[in-house]
């Protein structure tokens, strides 16, 4: 289960100008974490930790940024069009995607639907059970910025359960951001043009109305 | 030798012209009502300007080009072709003051797509769009299928008589239901709204079984109806049909889209109890065993590619994406990304081929049609025979198309020039997607569905595209949905406006 992979690098000291690596910690508890040591410039070989050389630490931490980089596991959530293109390498592998619910959730018999909007553009179904259904204060539509959820769950790229749908089913889903009205101003610009072109309209009107009583007098 | 129109030609043209502009904007009061009904101001002035600016051009052709005379075959082709420029053209100006396109080519383009019975978008941010504007997008599916011109003649246009015919010739309809055109656009008419009545219905309780609201149930469900009857393909959400994540509301628009793709003639049949025609008729017979053969083919190639866990989902998968391509709808319960990433080359071609053979004529689908592929494979049947039998026999080769038809060559050669204009623009508009830089089979696929009006995507249409392709795909919609004809007649009237003789 590799998957979405939270990864933290670098940054807790340990012992006396000690560099301690923690890599591909697995959601699961289960990533191998390991503490690796390394002596600074000046500091004499006093403590028996400061074992590997600079260069290796170099080479590991280059390992992790290629781990990184190749799309094998993710420090933030994965955007929907990712998921979709190489919904075969997610398939059955937990994923966290994060958006705004758009429409209203669609309850069903043991779980309830939250279509998740992307900050890309691409929406997603998520199938979230009955017990970790979150409260929902707004739903995404016009004028209105829906809640934005966080979701850890598995992708299925043909899903048994829902007909071979693409979907994630959610094992953890959080709201980071509550949604908003946005007040509906009806721009200047608009007002005018209404009333310049009904002006316009009107005197069309008029003089269509005179040719044509002329054209029947005549 | 070409005969330069007179200046009457014009006067006729503009007229008419100026007449759907005006029905245009007698029908854009409705999404305006909608806009005001659900408290959404902005889309509300939206349509009413654009309503202000329909009735302005329909005022001054009328008012510059007044002089009513009944159509000649040249001037009805003509405002046909040109009418539904125009209507795109205007249809896209409430589109654009909505802010959900990048640029007035790609509201042009949404309109066209609506009117043309496509179902391809650019549109931006359809989750947020207002009901009001959605409801215009569906309406544009409505209008352009029954007919642009054929909605201003029902509106108040004319009394059904040979002009109308001409106008309703040149908006792809071979056949009329009844003697009178506007008898015939009345019962093109009562067909719909009866299913409009019974699709709304039957779409907005499964919607409220599957979890919406009520309000939002049969709005969506509307949207729908008019979108699968009419085999537009646009829907209100932007996951299309995959927002529902609904076996039932994939059923019941599976079954409105075969509807749609029916002859309307064939509706008048079957309402009329004759039951019978549905087996007997060879475009009937035609579109059964091309869906059979085409869904063999996908068959095949999916179970080849182990994609889905079992026949069922290959089944609701399979199934759907090929109604909704033979019948020109484009709706979708895949992502559009899967079908390049996921089906095989084979279930492509298959689908590429069903979207290119399209429905039956007389209905709202594009596409060659199922009757013209049946006259051709007679034809060809006949010519066989022919070869084998001693020259001295005649050989008199039969069809049953609403009553029994004598195949004669003219049949053969119109079913022919019609299936080598749609390959040409089938080909063409993929080999520009090709310069572009887009793979064969993608742009093929994507030019196919324009030119057929069909509207499923692989993912080349995108706000993001090309101009110049969203140009070419705009000019493949409009022609492809009024069948060259008509655009064939604008080109050689433009010719003889600079090169005719006085």
């Amino acid at each position: 289960m590799i998957g979405r992979q939270k990864t933290e690098v670098g940054g807790r000291g340990s012992g006396v100008g000690g560099i301690t690596v923690c890599f591909a910690r697995r959601d699961d508890g289960r990533g191998d974490k390991k503490t690796i040591t390394a002596r600074p410039r000046g500091v004499a070989a006093q403590h028996p930790s400061f074992t590997i050389s600079l260069s290796s630490i170099l080479c590991l931490l280059s390992s992790i940024f290629c781990l990184l980089s190749s799309g094998l596991c993710y420090s933030q959530p994965v955007p929907a069009q990712e998921l979709i293109k190489n919904a075969g390498q997610y398939d059955g592998k937990a994923v966290e995607y994060e958006g705004e619910l758009i429409g209203e959730p669609m309850p069903r018999q043991d779980g309830v639907w939250f279509n998740i909007l992307d900050d890309e553009g691409t929406a997603l179904g998520i199938w979230v059970k009955g017990d970790i259904r979150p409260a929902v204060d707004y739903s995404g539509g016009y004028k209105v910025k829906g809640d934005r959820f966080n979701i850890r769950g598995e992708l299925h790229q043909h899903c048994r359960q829902h007909g071979g749908d693409l979907d994630i089913h959610a094992l953890s889903i959080t709201k980071t951001k509550t949604g908003a009205i946005a007040p509906e101003i009806l721009p200047r610009y608009k007002q005018r043009l209404m009333v310049y072109l009904g002006a316009i309209l009107g005197v069309l009107w008029i003089i269509s109305i005179i040719s044509r009583t002329r054209q029947r007098q005549a | 030798m070409i005969l330069r129109p007179q200046i009457n030609d014009l006067r006729v043209i503009g007229f008419f012209l100026g007449k759907i502009a005006s029905a245009l904007g007698l029908i854009m009061l409705i999404p305006a009502v909608i806009g005001v009904l659900f408290s959404e101001a902005n889309p509300a002035a939206d349509y009413v300007i654009a309503s202000e600016i329909c009735f302005i051009v329909g005022l001054l052709l009328t008012l510059l080009c007044r002089g009513q005379t009944d159509l000649s075959w040249m001037q009805g082709m003509v405002v046909v072709s040109l009418g539904w420029l125009m209507a795109a053209l205007l249809g896209a100006v409430p589109l654009h003051l909505s802010g959900h396109f990048a640029s007035f080519l790609d509201a042009w383009f949404e309109a066209m797509s609506g009117f043309a019975t496509t179902g391809l978008t650019l549109i931006k941010d359809l989750d947020h769009l207002s009901l009001a504007h959605n409801f215009w997008r569906h309406l544009m599916i409505f209008i352009g299928g029954q007919g642009i011109v054929v909605v201003a003649i029902s509106l108040f246009m004319i009394k059904g008589g040979a002009g109308a015919f001409r106008i309703y010739v040149g908006e792809a309809r071979d056949e009329r239901v009844l003697p009178n055109v506007l008898s015939t656009a009345r019962f093109i008419w009562l067909v719909s709204i009866v299913y409009l009545l019974l699709g709304t219905l039957a779409l907005g309780v499964a919607g409220i079984v599957e979890g919406l609201g009520a309000k939002r149930a049969f709005f969506d469900g509307v949207c729908m109806f008019m979108a699968a009857f009419d085999t537009g393909g646009f829907t209100p959400r932007s996951q299309n049909i995959l927002y529902y994540h609904s076996l039932l509301i994939e059923s019941i628009t599976m079954a409105l889209m075969i509807l749609g793709a029916l002859n309307f003639n064939l509706h008048y049949h079957l309402w009329n109890g004759k039951r019978k025609e549905l087996f007997h008729n060879l475009e009937m017979r035609v579109l059964g065993i091309t869906m059979f053969v085409i869904f063999a083919i996908i068959a095949i190639d999916i179970m080849r590619l182990n994609l889905y866990p079992d026949a069922l989902t290959l089944f609701r998968k399979g199934v759907y994406q090929l109604i909704s391509a033979h019948s020109g709808t484009g709706y979708s319960n895949l992502y559009p990304r899967q079908f390049i990433a996921e089906w095989g080359n084979l279930s492509l071609v298959g689908l590429i081929v069903a979207m290119g053979l399209g429905g039956s004529i007389c209905s709202t689908t594009g596409g060659i049609k199922a009757l013209r592929v049946g006259i051709m494979f007679k034809g060809l049947v006949q010519d066989v025979k022919q070869i084998m039998l001693p020259e001295s026999t005649v050989l008199q080769q039969k069809f049953h198309h609403l009553k029994e038809v004598v195949l004669e060559d003219k049949y053969v050669r119109v079913a022919l020039v019609a299936v080598v204009l749609y390959f040409c623009v089938y080909v063409a508009g993929a080999f520009l997607g090709m310069v572009f830089g887009y793979p064969f089979l993608d742009s093929l696929f994507e030019s196919t569905s324009a030119a057929a009006n069909v509207g499923l995507s692989c993912g080349i249409t995108r706000p993001a595209m090309p101009a110049l392709l969203k140009v070419a795909y705009i000019i493949e919609m409009w022609a492809g949905r009024l069948e060259f004809v008509s655009i064939l007649v604008l080109g050689g009237f433009l010719i003889a406006v600079f090169r005719g003789k006085k």
